[in-house]
């Protein structure tokens, strides 16, 4: 898999299969977590991934400045036990890559 | 498919309503968000870990510096500003680094790419190798994609049938959220 451009292969691929991941099923999300022998939580705990989810909510007052924030600069304000459905749509992009279909063959997007 | 949803409602203000979607996520959901940033932070450097980049995206997505399009859901929006930060680090270390750039504008001829990011696209794409070593149609469909082919061509030049072609990109999609969600490998 050596390229001309690897940064631009790179890209290409990262977008194909960050859409597969978007549209892997909830259900085959929760097979493997079983398979890891590890909870959901203890998964995301990783990190804090969960405390990451409600910092500087501009519903609990507190918003960073952009301009003086970099990667990995976000505060992290707790957040523990979520519960919930996976109720956030999100689109199904399958068939916009060539991972899935042939809506590349269609003229539908571009590559 | 199911029909696209606008995750913001039209009556609400955008940055309230992005706060209420990333509370409503639910474990799965962030374990796939978990996966996404682990893969996209292959397109960065070392130093940059998965966690940076996805809280980074959330900061975003809040303070209203990325607004959401219209029925993109919360996880594709986050992912679409994770890119993003990705192409915003390396146009910055052009320009830092002082290497001339043809054009910094999205849609128009990429300028060639500066060492240290041919450098670490070529170590994350011998990176995705490694993972699908042992898979010749996973690596053949990798090939094919890097090398910006459709579905049919990468079937017609690997001669893969359609079944083979669709239940590889599920072995691929399986072996990818196990590392996503549970195993360091970067």
């Amino acid at each position: 898999m050596t390229a001309h451009r690897p940064d631009l292969a790179l890209r290409r691929l990262l977008d194909a299969l960050e859409a597969e991941l978007l549209s892997a099923p909830a259900e085959e999300i929760r097979a493997l977590v079983a398979e890891t022998g590890m909870s959901a939580q203890a998964l995301l705990a990783e990190a804090d991934i969960i405390t990451a989810f409600t910092t500087a909510s501009p519903l609990e007052g507190e918003v960073g400045d952009a301009e003086h924030r970099r990667v990995g600069g976000m505060p992290q304000p707790s957040r523990r036990n979520r519960k919930g459905g996976d109720s956030t749509p999100h689109p199904d992009l399958r068939s916009d890559l060539p991972l899935k279909g042939e809506a590349l063959e269609s003229g539908n997007v571009k590559p | 498919m199911q029909p696209k949803r606008r995750i913001v409602p039209d009556d609400e203000d955008s940055t309230a309503g992005i706060a209420r979607a990333l509370a409503a996520l639910s474990e799965t959901d962030l374990l796939r968000l978990k996966a996404i940033a682990r893969l996209r932070a292959r397109d960065l450097p070392p130093d940059v870990g998965w966690s940076d980049l996805l809280n980074e995206a959330v900061a975003r997505a809040l303070d209203g510096t990325r607004q959401c399009p219209p029925g993109v859901g919360i996880i594709a929006f986050l992912a679409g500003i994770m890119r993003s930060i990705a192409s915003e680090h390396w146009r910055r270390l052009r320009r830092e680094t002082g290497i001339f750039a043809l054009s910094d504008g999205e849609g128009e001829a990429d300028p060639a790419p500066d060492p240290e990011r041919t450098l670490a696209a070529v170590q994350a794409l011998a990176t995705l190798d490694a993972l699908f070593a042992g898979d010749l149609a996973a690596s053949q469909i990798l090939a094919g994609l890097a090398g910006g082919l459709s579905a049919r061509e990468i079937r017609e030049m690997y001669s893969l049938s359609e079944t083979d072609y669709d239940s590889t990109r599920k072995r691929m999609r399986r072996l990818l959220l196990k590392h996503g969600i549970a195993w360091r490998f970067r």
